[in-house]
């Protein structure tokens, strides 16, 4: 590997670039499903190919193949400057990386049973059980249960020096129930969360962590419970968040809208721009003084936890919003100047080789305040408790959200009461963010991952996490649409 | 990129190594490349060459799968391999379906333009280097893609099927901003030389123009006129949802037990026609089915959902060729919708609209509730106010939150023109505009 990313670079050079790389990518990934008591989905996955970045009369060229020969990396690297060239011809202001980089290293997620060992029999096993557990009532009209597995072998190499051997990993399973009755009512429950399950950079011991087959009873009678159920009150309420909504929430008004492309207009034609703009950073209110959010890409089992991004930075923690105060966003070598910043923040990650990397969100968590759960509900008095996304949709400048729940209870004179039934909320991000007055403490805090975050042109999926404990939100507009 | 000799010399290999009774190849190859441009600059410039082959095997009811990059024997033999081995852990599925059997089938329209596929980097910047000549002129910026490339798929099995596939496509995006308002326009199609750059860029400076200052409408019912692109985010969940053979059969469908019966306005009639002049469809499914053109609703009726060839077999139907590739739990989908033009036009629209707003497009599209396909997603890029027939002021962007069933059936004008439309998630449809009675907007943002 080393010597055709040596023959990119040296290709980049002799053909006039000023800064080059190669992502060199092994990967293999394994989905596997059932649904109603058959297989659903088996497929496994193997892929090797590059990507090759370059600046070019200070402009950016990006070009990938699969073809692992010294000509095909010569072909493919010309592409990049010719592209590069092309991009130039727009230029208004050369590319201007931060902070040389420059970093000899090897990293790898720590696992402790590689998914890749354990037989796919094994892995059937235990879905069939959860699907015939979840299939015992006849008004369960739709199992599906899935497990999905990644190593991402990468080698990068760049111009300035850097040789960075990252072997990642990343999985997890999960399932879904839904219930149908008669009149057409249909409701559904996941566990342990919606988006796939729980996903983390881990290996199948996360799997084996999971009391997967022994939740589904409750997922099951949950799901048939809720076609019954009240729906969720329509008007003003005070609302208690789960970690498993919270993490959406997390992710759509606070990541995607402090990515420092979307704030520079770069993705203003598809996914859109940022409401907290770069005059906003050290001073804009974006929330409450108990809200604190963390962007760290080396918590342990993030999705997002790496050793390096794909510029060669290494991971890093950081606060996004310190105090209710936004402070920092997620940067990377070419845009950190902007907002002033002498080093990258270590965001810029691609899908596969076949993709350059961009600004994504990394690790992100709400940080834990210290009440109990039940001394919040006791405390809330009248409200909703939500919990597990099912739907979101925010504007494209990351201010206007609504999101539906799978399930909600009602909490009524401090104790948690009946089941309602498609719950929703709607806000507006620094509003909504500036109504929170109580986080649960640590021991409430739960990390879910991300696994499936589309971004860029051409899209891109990227992987992350966030954490949170629940926490409660004052005067909230709920049950749009109930 | 591989052409139909390489598939045939790479699925025989496969064959010949492989000892499964039933032994498929779909083989994929794309030379795609996008100019991605803001604030009047290229900030992203891409290619990408890949190769992919898929070999699905079974075995009584067994099946096994893998995928791969690299076409050497040994790459080839450890894909087999891998296939084999996991189809002989899997357990039977009584619902498998023998594989597809040879059958001709063809596309009247031509889908392969050299000058699409050799479109080159430089070709790219000169086309919006024009733009940002536009915009700069305007006292605005541009932000966008412009792409194009070009894919092959073939599939064959060791059943004799061969089916193979070529086309080119290409794509303008473009959205115009400054002073905090924003306008949009986006083209598509085939043949990058019939795409008029120009035309879509002065629209979305005209839509960016007309944005300035906008009001604060509140929430509420208001009739709406939906030009292409808005109108196809709520054709895409329909396709996804109402025309799906497995949710039709399980009754998850909002449309379940409903063929035969009138769903929509006796004015909705759809289609999925892969080889409509302006689709961007294939001939054939990832099966190697022959795609049939289908009559999905007629006036309003439901007629017909699609089929892949598992859920045929499950429910006494005929295939249709809208197929995913196996195995999936998911079944088939129509991907290439068409819906019959009216008599219309947005001007008209406008015009016999007493009150109600015009939308340029829709953002972040999603299913809120399941069974009556309710959706909310946020206007964006240009909404204006129309009162007496007339465009009286923009206004900041709103959410709606709304049920697709209701509002295909609450369409008052159909334009005559239908064009290629994408909705924000995606999808390739040709679709008019249109406009709808009282669809639901429940919250305003702040610009």
């Amino acid at each position: 590997m080393k010597d055709l990313a040596l023959h990119c670079i040296d290709t980049a050079n002799s053909l006039g670039a000023s800064y080059s790389d190669i992502r060199i990518i092994e990967q293999t990934d394994e989905d596997i499903a059932t649904y109603n008591g058959a297989v659903g989905n088996i497929g496994l996955r193997k892929s090797l190919g590059y990507g090759i970045r370059v600046i070019c009369n200070g402009a950016w060229g990006f070009a990938s193949n699969n073809v692992m020969t010294p000509e095909g990396i010569e072909k493919t690297t010309a592409r990049a400057v010719a592209i590069a060239k092309a991009s130039a011809t727009t230029l208004k202001e050369p590319v201007k990386l931060a902070g040389k980089e420059v970093h000899v290293d090897t990293w790898r997620t720590p696992v402790l049973i590689d998914p890749f060992d354990v037989p796919v029999d094994q892995k059937f096993d235990l879905l069939f059980a959860i699907d015939h557990e979840l299939r015992k009532d006849t008004r369960i009209r739709m199992a599906s249960a899935s497990m999905g597995f990644t190593r991402e072998h990468q080698w990068l190499m760049t111009s300035e020096g850097s040789w960075i051997d990252q072997l990642l990993y990343r999985g997890g399973a999960g399932y879904q129930a839904m219930a149908v009755d008669d009149s057409g009512e249909r409701q559904v429950r996941s566990y342990p969360s919606s988006h796939r399950g729980q996903n983390m950079t881990m290996g199948y011991e996360l799997v084996e962590s999971l009391p997967l087959l022994e939740e589904a009873p409750r997922i099951r009678e949950e799901a048939v419970q809720l076609l019954s159920a009240d729906p969720c009150p329509s008007g003003k309420a005070d609302i208690i968040l789960d970690p498993t909504q919270l993490c959406l929430q997390i992710h759509e008004s606070v990541g995607h809208a402090t990515e420092l492309d979307r704030v520079l207009g770069m993705e203003a034609n598809f996914a859109g721009t940022s409401f907290c703009t770069t005059e906003k950073k050290g001073n804009f209110r974006y929330g409450s003084d108990i809200v604190n959010l963390v962007a760290d890409s080396t918590v342990p089992n993030g999705l997002a936890t790496i050793g390096y991004d794909d510029d060669g930075v290494p991971a890093q923690r950081w606060h996004i919003v310190r105090n209710g105060i936004f402070e920092n966003y997620l940067t990377n070598r070419e845009l950190a100047h902007v907002v002033n910043d002498d080093r990258s923040r270590g965001c810029n990650r691609a899908m596969g080789y076949q993709n350059v990397p961009i600004v994504r969100i990394t690790n992100l968590s709400l940080m834990p305040g210290e009440w109990d759960f039940d001394d919040l509900v006791a405390d809330t008095g009248d409200g909703i408790y939500m919990m597990n996304n099912r739907s979101w949709s925010i504007d494209q400048r990351r201010l206007n959200f609504q999101f539906g729940c799978e399930l909600a209870y009602e909490i009524k004179d401090g104790n948690l009461g009946r089941m309602l039934k498609n719950p929703t909320y709607q806000g507006i991000t620094p509003k909504f963010w500036g109504s929170c007055d109580a986080i649960c403490g640590q021991d409430h805090w739960q990390l879910w991952g991300v696994p499936n975050c589309g971004k860029g042109q051409p899209m891109q999926t990227a992987e992350m996490s966030h954490g949170s404990a629940p926490a409660r939100f004052r005067n909230i507009t709920v049950g749009v649409g109930s | 990129m591989l052409n139909e000799q390489q598939l045939k010399r790479v699925s025989e290999a496969v064959f010949a190594i492989a000892s499964a009774p039933e032994v498929e190849v779909i083989l994929s190859s794309s030379d795609s490349s996008l100019t991605r441009f803001a604030n009047n600059t290229i900030h992203q410039n891409v290619s990408s060459a890949d190769d992919n082959l898929t070999i699905r095997t079974v075995k009584a009811g067994q099946v096994g799968s893998a995928s791969l990059n690299r076409f050497d024997e040994a790459s080839l033999r450890s894909a087999v391999k891998a296939a084999e081995t996991v189809m002989e852990l899997t357990r039977h599925d009584p619902d498998t379906v023998p594989m597809q059997e040879q059958t001709e089938c063809h596309m009247k329209n031509r889908t392969f333009f050299d000058s699409t596929a050799e479109f080159s980097a430089m070709d790219r910047a000169e086309k919006v280097s024009a733009a940002f000549k536009m915009c700069e002129k305007a006292g605005c910026e541009a932000a966008g893609i412009l792409s194009s490339g070009s894919s092959r798929i073939g599939i064959a099995n060791n059943k004799g099927l061969l089916q193979f596939h070529e086309s080119t496509s290409a794509k303008y995006s473009i959205t115009v901003e400054a002073d905090d308002v924003s306008g949009w326009a986006e083209i598509t199609g085939r043949n990058v030389d019939e795409l008029d750059f120009t035309e879509a860029t002065e629209r979305a400076i005209q839509i960016w123009k007309d944005s300035h200052e906008p009001a604060q409408l509140e929430p509420g019912k208001y009739d709406v006129v939906l030009p292409h692109d808005a109108f196809a985010n709520f054709v895409l969940f329909l396709s996804f949802m109402g025309f799906n053979p497995r949710s039709y059969h399980e009754g998850t469908s909002p449309l379940s037990g409903k063929l035969g019966d009138r769903v929509f306005g006796k004015n909705i009639t759809l289609t999925d026609d892969f080889d409509h002049p302006l689709s961007l469809g294939m001939p054939f499914d990832f099966e190697g089915t022959p795609r049939k053109r289908v009559d999905l609703v007629k006036q309003g009726v439901l007629e017909n959902i699609v089929y892949d060839r598992k859920h045929a077999v499950k429910y006494g139907e005929k295939p249709t060729g809208h197929g995913l590739k196996q195995p999936n739990a998911y079944g088939a989908f129509p991907g290439n919708i068409i819906m019959d033009a009216g008599d219309s036009s947005m001007s008209d629209m406008v015009a016999e609209t007493d009150y109600g707003v015009l939308v340029t497009n829709l953002h972040y599209v999603n299913v809120l509730k399941p069974s009556d396909l309710t959706l909310t997603g946020m206007t964006r890029d240009g909404v204006f106010l129309i009162e007496n027939g007339k465009v009286v002021t923009p206004v900041r962007n709103m959410r709606f939150t709304d049920s697709v069933l209701r509002v295909m059936n609450n369409i008052t004008h159909i334009s005559s023109e239908v064009k290629p439309a994408s909705a924000f998630f995606g999808g390739s449809f040709v679709l008019p505009a249109v406009r709808a009675q009282e669809l639901e907007f429940t919250s305003g943002t702040e610009f």
